[in-house]
């Protein structure tokens, strides 16, 4: 079973890559990872290894000027924006961008996600991102909260990517094992979760003008 | 006099009438009330056969591991994740942990396989040294199993 779903997977968000790093993410199934550090060519990778590597931009913004500021020097044509909204206004300004890419959302900024917001994305095709650390490994008051939020998620159908936010070799998790801690942990449907590690991170990356 | 014998008899057989009815609709609601119940027997006495799983994994690891430490690192695992209720009904064993190739066999109840494999592969150290667990495949027979351990490559 597992074998049949390999070389399918993207990474939204990598901490670093580095050659070990992506010879392990080739293994597990990834083909199109999102950095945010490269320390590694894609030429002194071996010619075994074919992942596709994008920069990653995760923009902090408080209010909407900042934002248009920051978004205004970033090359959003090569790389992956996501923004990090503290802010209601903030969050409901940067869905309708296109020059962003995701929303992310992480434990500091879970309450800027409401009914309203999700509305919103649902209408503009805005994904919502969430690193799979802070899913997996936050205090059980977190996890509530993101229960609740990703069980809305899916009943409004908006779009959702996982990215594993790895720095190291041992903090990777294996794609499948996402996919059944989603089921188990947060009653996500199967489904929801392999779109979010497959269809909709590799559709962003595509958009990106990618260096293989 | 016979008029009111007759409207007597009359009144008479009405009232055993509406009496046969209530009568037959209270048993025919008894009736019912049993055909559930004995349906619900046998949906109860319907209990699902609790096959076995082997699940082919590998580890990436600092260090060697050893077939105990893993023991203790996956068991541990699963009861902080899913408490000790399902643990000791998944009740997973360690079948098979070859130290060499760092691959193992693990046996677990079909019902609890996907819990299990979220903990396999949330286990980030065994005995202390950082480790990478991956699940490669599940089969339901060890000799699969076996050959899978030996042939499966990563």
């Amino acid at each position: 079973m597992f074998l049949a779903l390999k070389r399918v997977f993207a990474d939204i968000h990598a901490g670093v890559c580095s050659k070990e790093l992506l010879d392990l993410y080739y293994k597990m199934g990834y083909t199109h990872i999102a950095c945010l550090e490269k320390h590694v060519d894609s030429s002194t990778l071996s010619s075994n290894v074919r992942v596709v590597i994008v920069d990653k931009v995760v923009v902090n913004a408080s209010n909407v000027d900042e934002l248009k500021d920051i978004l205004r020097d970033i090359e959003y044509r090569r790389k992956v924006v996501a923004v990090h909204p503290t802010t209601t206004e903030t969050a409901r300004w940067s869905v309708h961008d296109t020059r962003i890419d995701t929303i992310l959302i992480t434990p500091s900024n879970l309450k800027v996600l409401d009914k309203k917001q999700l509305s919103v994305m649902k209408y503009y095709d805005k994904p919502l991102e969430v690193h799979i650390p802070h899913l997996l490994y936050s205090s059980s008051e977190v996890k509530s909260y993101f229960y609740r939020r990703l069980n809305m998620l899916a009943r409004f159908k908006v779009g959702l990517v996982l990215g594993t936010s790895t720095s190291s070799m041992y903090e990777l998790v294996h794609p499948v094992v996402v996919i059944k801690a989603m089921k188990t942990l947060y009653d996500l449907p199967e489904k929801i979760t392999l779109l979010a590690l497959t269809d909709i991170p590799r559709q962003i990356i595509f958009r990106k003008q990618v260096t293989t | 006099m016979p008029d009111i014998l007759l409207i007597a008899v009359l009144i008479l057989m009405l009232a055993i009438t509406i009496t046969l009815l209530v009568t037959l609709l209270r048993l025919k609601r008894l009736v019912n009330a049993y055909a559930a119940l004995l349906k619900a027997r046998e949906k109860a006495v319907k209990v699902k056969k609790l096959r076995k799983r082997y699940v082919v994994f590998a580890t990436i690891c600092e260090e060697r591991v050893e077939f105990n430490e893993l023991r203790d690192a996956v068991s541990s695992k699963f009861r902080e994740l899913f408490s000790e209720n399902v643990y000791y009904k998944a009740s997973p064993q360690l079948v098979l942990f070859d130290e060499n190739t760092q691959r193992g066999v693990y046996k677990v109840i079909h019902l609890y396989l996907d819990h299990f494999i979220a903990t396999l592969g949330l286990v980030k150290s065994i005995g202390g040294k950082k480790c990478v667990v991956v699940p490669l495949r599940t089969t339901g027979t060890l000799k699969k199993a076996r050959e899978l351990m030996r042939k499966l490559k990563f």
